[in-house]
């Protein structure tokens, strides 16, 4: 489903991603783990396709095309979502209706009729039910005002909306409690199946304890240093990373 | 005379004695005046087909041009007609039905109508010009205890220039919720000046759109007399092409215990000039008051101009007053978050602004002005 292949991306002529290599096909969990500054969000960030980060040799395809050139909508609309650290907010869009403007930007990128206001709200009522959410937020401007495990409880719920083929979660475990992480592991859980493929971005074995990756990889200074499987992120849970960069 | 007579007498004098503007009194030195200052001529009649179209579904008085339509005010209101055409008294605090009260006149008349009440539910005003000068003296008095809801609606001509000031005087206990909208107005001068006076525990919510705006300026000032009153302003302006928009807040703290917020923000595309000048004033005996005051403005081309200056002027310790003010482009991480939802940069953009200025159209008190807002925004945009 998504294959980089030897890929160098810099920001302001900062180097950050030096030749970076991954292939994850449909159905398969990774964990992308790494010490801080090896080019984790950047990863999520150039797949995501952000203006500032620019690919400067390899290659990034998904589902067997290359997406390099695609703007940032393109690349969401053929089903790739991001799930971000820090989750923007933006006063004054209603986080309902930016969930439907969300997924009828989907739709219609796929020929597809837009759904009304009537259409929409089972759908999102269903998604929100499985996201452990309350319907206050539906009506609360989106992320704004939220706390951390909020705001990344509304990354999960609009993952479920959108249904994408790929997730790219990057540390949506950091900053919560014990009961909003399990929630938000259910929800990863719940989207898990044979042709959704996901992508989580953690620094702790704690996220994993709940989501079973396939694949563990170790970036370090902004390639793959190392890949295994689950056994891989409890190694370095003891030992750290210096073993592997060092 | 009373404190509150002399208060009016004063705004009626600024009202009286402010000057239409001209190119020498505007202090904007780079806008361009040409297709304002040829507008002699009265223009065409009012933007009919901008007033909100639910505003007909509300039963309605029409002062046509001078005459009013008896049947329609018998039915909604008691209006009595004084010593000339051109004064109009209107209780409407005395009718039982939703009131609107519709004002259309012709150009070069001066009207003063006086609202000695508030109705259970929304009253309309809406205040059509159809070019040349024009004077309007509103007086919306709030007995004690009353709840009232008022719409106003600004629908003037090209060419129009217009004084329009807007008195409230909310009692003891009176709640006053005003939704004021501007339509489009292409080359017309408008000067609004907008009074509310607060007395114990009175609540004013005053909230104003306006699109476009030719060159308007307004002067808001309210006073909170007495102690619990609560005064909460709030402005969105969208502005473009090379129309301006200049806002001057006065907001008084002169009793303990009082409370207020400002909220005033604006949108400037193309060569439009918009700015905030806006004063918190806390008296000497207004201890354990609190006022919030903010200014936030979205620049979208580098030929736009804001000025924003927030003011405060404590003379007392013991209260809380905040400010700030922000001018600056669409933020590129909301930007950058909508569109990794598949947004492109278009959608994404409209709903950043639509999202900024809803802060303020979302307090509207009425639900169909809210609505109305929110579908003009994305309209326009």
């Amino acid at each position: 489903m998504l294959t980089l292949d030897n890929v160098h991306a810099q920001v302001e002529d900062h180097p950050i991603l030096k030749g970076l290599s991954l292939t994850v096909n449909a159905g398969e969990v990774h964990a992308i783990m790494g010490p801080n500054g090896a080019g984790k969000s950047t990863f999520a960030k150039v797949v995501a396709g952000h203006d500032d980060y620019e690919v400067n040799d390899g290659d990034i395809q998904f589902n067997g095309e290359s997406i390099n050139e695609l703007d940032i909508e393109d690349r969401a609309n053929k089903g790739i979502f991001i799930g971000f650290q820090y989750p923007t907010e933006v006063p004054g869009v209603n986080n309902a209706e930016f969930l439907r403007l969300a997924y009828n930007a989907k739709r219609q990128a796929n020929n597809q009729e837009a759904l009304n206001d009537e259409e929409f709200r089972p759908i999102l009522l269903e998604k929100l039910k499985a996201a452990q959410m309350d319907h206050i937020f539906l009506e609360r401007d989106l992320n704004s005002g939220f706390s951390g495990g909020q705001k990344k409880r509304n990354e999960i719920l609009q993952m479920l909306v959108l249904e994408p083929q790929l997730a790219i979660l990057d540390e949506t475990d950091s900053g919560l409690d014990i009961d909003a992480l399990r929630i938000v592991a259910d929800g990863i859980n719940q989207y898990r199946s044979e042709n959704h493929a996901i992508v989580l971005i953690t620094h702790y074995q704690r996220l994993l304890d709940l989501v079973k990756p396939d694949f563990v990889h170790v970036l370090a200074d902004g390639k793959i240093a190392k890949s295994g499987g689950p056994e891989l992120a409890l190694e370095l849970e003891a030992n750290g990373y210096d073993w592997l960069t060092k | 005379m009373t404190a509150l007579a002399e208060i009016n007498q004063q705004a009626d004098q600024a009202l009286t004695t402010a000057p239409t503007p001209t190119v020498k009194l505007e202090d904007w030195r780079y806008v361009n005046f040409k297709t304002i200052s040829e507008s002699i001529n009265p223009g065409s009649a009012g933007n009919n087909d901008q007033v909100p179209e639910f505003l007909n579904h509300l039963p309605s008085l029409v002062i046509d041009n001078g005459h009013v339509t008896k049947n329609a005010l018998e039915a909604h209101c008691s209006l009595s007609d004084t010593a000339s055409n051109t004064n109009w008294y209107a209780d409407l605090q005395a009718s039982n039905t939703p009131d609107a009260l519709r004002c259309i006149n012709s150009a070069s008349q001066h009207i003063n109508i006086a609202l000695k009440g508030i109705g259970q539910q929304a009253s309309v005003i809406v205040l059509r010009s159809s070019g040349g000068q024009y004077g309007l003296n509103i007086n919306i008095h709030a007995p004690k205890g009353s709840v009232g809801d008022l719409i106003i609606v600004h629908d003037h001509a090209e060419n129009s220039s217009a004084h329009i000031a807007i008195h409230v005087q909310a009692e003891q206990d009176a709640v006053v919720r005003i939704d004021e909208i501007e339509l489009q107005i292409n080359d017309a001068r408008l000067f609004l000046f907008k009074y509310a006076d607060l007395f114990k525990a009175a609540q004013v919510s005053w909230q104003h759109m306006g699109f476009a705006l030719g060159i308007n300026r307004q002067y808001w000032q309210a006073q909170i007399h007495d102690v619990e009153g609560n005064c909460q302003l709030g402005s969105a302006c969208l502005t473009n092409g090379t129309h301006q928009a200049h806002h001057i807040i006065n907001m008084r703290h002169l009793s303990p215990k009082t409370y207020s917020t400002q909220l005033f923000k604006s949108i400037a595309l193309d060569e439009t000039r918009y700015s905030f000048n806006g004063l918190t004033h806390m008296a000497d005996d207004a201890d354990e008051s609190s006022a919030n005051q903010q200014n936030a403005n979205l620049q979208l081309s580098t030929k736009a101009r804001v000025h924003s200056r927030p003011q405060l002027d404590i003379h007392t310790d013991d209260v809380i007053a905040t400010h700030g003010s922000a001018t600056g482009q669409a933020d590129p991480a909301e930007l950058y978050y909508l569109r990794t939802r598949g947004l492109n940069k278009q959608e994404a953009e409209e709903l950043i602004i639509s999202g900024f200025l809803q802060e303020v159209t979302g307090n509207f008190h009425s639900p169909l002005c809210k609505q109305w807002a929110a579908n003009k925004i994305s309209e326009i945009l």
